[in-house]
């Protein structure tokens, strides 16, 4: 484990780990020793053990909840539904190509440096733009995300949006998608090698969640008209406009995606500038 | 066995897991079923992210996260009727029932980003890498909230159990 807190007492991580079974056996053996000849932290390890023991008690003495037919029938449901994606072919979804646990170890390695960069997706596709390529891996990281996609969410990324105009460097504008049956989660930033990204994840009523990315376009570069492509088993719609670079990453098929940037390219020409 | 009688097994397991940490937590019957069957509701509509050979615990837990953090927005969830243990459970041992309604009232006063994390170590017996996932935290995250957080509770149930002997900052 290499990510460790600051701890006034350095050793009190290794009781926790220790306690759990996650120390391999030097570890724990340092462990035992210590505990061996430091009373106070052999019972401050016990206390921990003996509270641990005692939620893991409390489950069984909690008096159970009603069996509720509602409760079985959505379990049903979900076993159902489940079991179709099990037995469908491997290409029903854009991901499925894409191992996932390769996906999670990636989300791990970034979590764990604490940094965005090429690993989500593998190597760059140098068929498109590296910004593309970031955006694709931004999108399969944090969009996935069911807990926590975004560093601001929808209310604060309007406190925001100064903030990150002057990160990428032109006024950005995080456009409003509800006419698409889209709301907006919220927006990350992120650090790549071809300088800051903002990346505004949206969602619909059915979960489905769509990742816009902008980028500062670089100045010498001509303009790109739209295209789609998939990068890394993944649809991707990029285009740009102006001094911004935009990527669409989504689940939805082609159309969806032309559609989506039809509607920024009006709604750029109508209201340029931040809002 | 066929593959889909394995999966609806698995799932039934995976439900009484995702119920018996709503439980915990919420120390109400009724909002810990409701958070079960909205994380089924969820997970239903959102069945295409799911990966099939890959952990369906640690996916379902995500959702239910989600969908706690979520009613705790829309609902602002009150504890005035926290469940206690139930008499008959641990009317062996008086001691014994004493001490897990300690260590339940003490789990409330932490804060929920602490209490998630030594629940589902406790209670569900995750591996932190799995717990972190479910959690959707990185590792060094949850390893400081669950340090933390037990530390804290070590504190509360000292000061409960033996409020003269020590005074702890």
């Amino acid at each position: 484990m290499t990510a460790r807190p600051e701890d006034p007492d350095d050793f009190t991580p290794d009781l926790h780990a220790y306690l759990d079974g996650e120390l391999g056996p030097d570890a724990a053996a340092a462990v035992e020793a210590r505990l061996a000849e430091d009373p106070e932290a052999a019972a401050r390890f016990d206390a921990y053990a003996q509270h641990k023991a005692l939620l893991a008690e409390s489950v069984n003495d909690l008096p159970p909840a009603a069996t509720s037919p509602d409760t079985a029938r959505l379990e049903g449901e979900l076993a159902r539904t489940l079991a179709r994606r099990e037995s469908a072919p491997a290409r029903s979804h854009p991901f499925a190509m894409a191992p996932w646990p390769a996906n999670l170890a990636a989300a791990a390695a970034l979590m764990a440096v604490g940094w965005f960069g090429h690993a989500a997706t593998g190597k760059p596709d140098r068929n498109v733009p590296a910004y593309v390529s970031e955006a694709v891996g931004a999108h399969r990281v944090f969009a996935e995300d069911f807990i926590r996609p975004a560093e601001f969410d929808a209310g604060s990324t309007r406190d925001v949006a100064a903030w990150l105009s002057t990160k990428l460097g032109h006024a950005v504008r995080i456009p409003r998608l509800d006419g698409m049956g889209m709301a907006l989660v919220g927006t990350r930033i992120h650090g790549t090698k071809e300088g800051p990204i903002v990346q505004a994840i949206y969602e619909n009523k059915a979960g489905d969640r769509l990742s816009l990315t902008m980028a500062r376009h670089p100045d010498a570069a001509p303009a790109i008209v739209f295209k789609s492509r998939n990068v890394a088993d993944t649809r991707v719609g990029y285009w740009s406009q102006g001094p911004l670079d935009y990527a669409v990453v989504t689940d939805e098929p082609q159309e969806a995606i032309r559609a989506i940037a039809s509607e920024l390219q009006i709604a750029g020409k109508s209201r340029p500038g931040a809002g | 066995m066929t593959l889909e009688t394995d999966l609806a097994e698995r799932l039934h397991d995976h439900v009484a897991g995702l119920r018996r940490y709503a439980l915990v937590l919420t120390r109400n019957r009724d909002l810990a079923e409701d958070l079960v069957q909205e994380c089924l509701t969820k997970a239903i509509a959102a069945a295409d992210t799911w990966k099939p050979g890959t952990d369906l615990r640690v996916w379902l837990f995500r959702i239910l996260h989600n969908t706690h953090v979520s009613e705790q927005r829309k609902r602002h969830v009150r504890r005035t009727a926290a469940l206690t243990p139930a008499d008959e459970a641990v009317e062996s041992d008086p001691t014994a029932r004493v001490e897990l309604q300690q260590v339940l009232d003490a789990l409330d006063q932490l804060p929920e980003a602490q209490r998630r994390p030594i629940v589902m170590v406790a209670v569900e017996g995750m591996s932190y890498a799995e717990a972190a996932k479910a959690l959707d935290v990185p590792l060094g995250t949850f390893y400081s909230r669950l340090g933390r957080g037990r530390e804290a509770l070590r504190r509360i149930m000292d000061g409960t159990e033996r409020p003269r002997l020590r005074l702890v900052v």
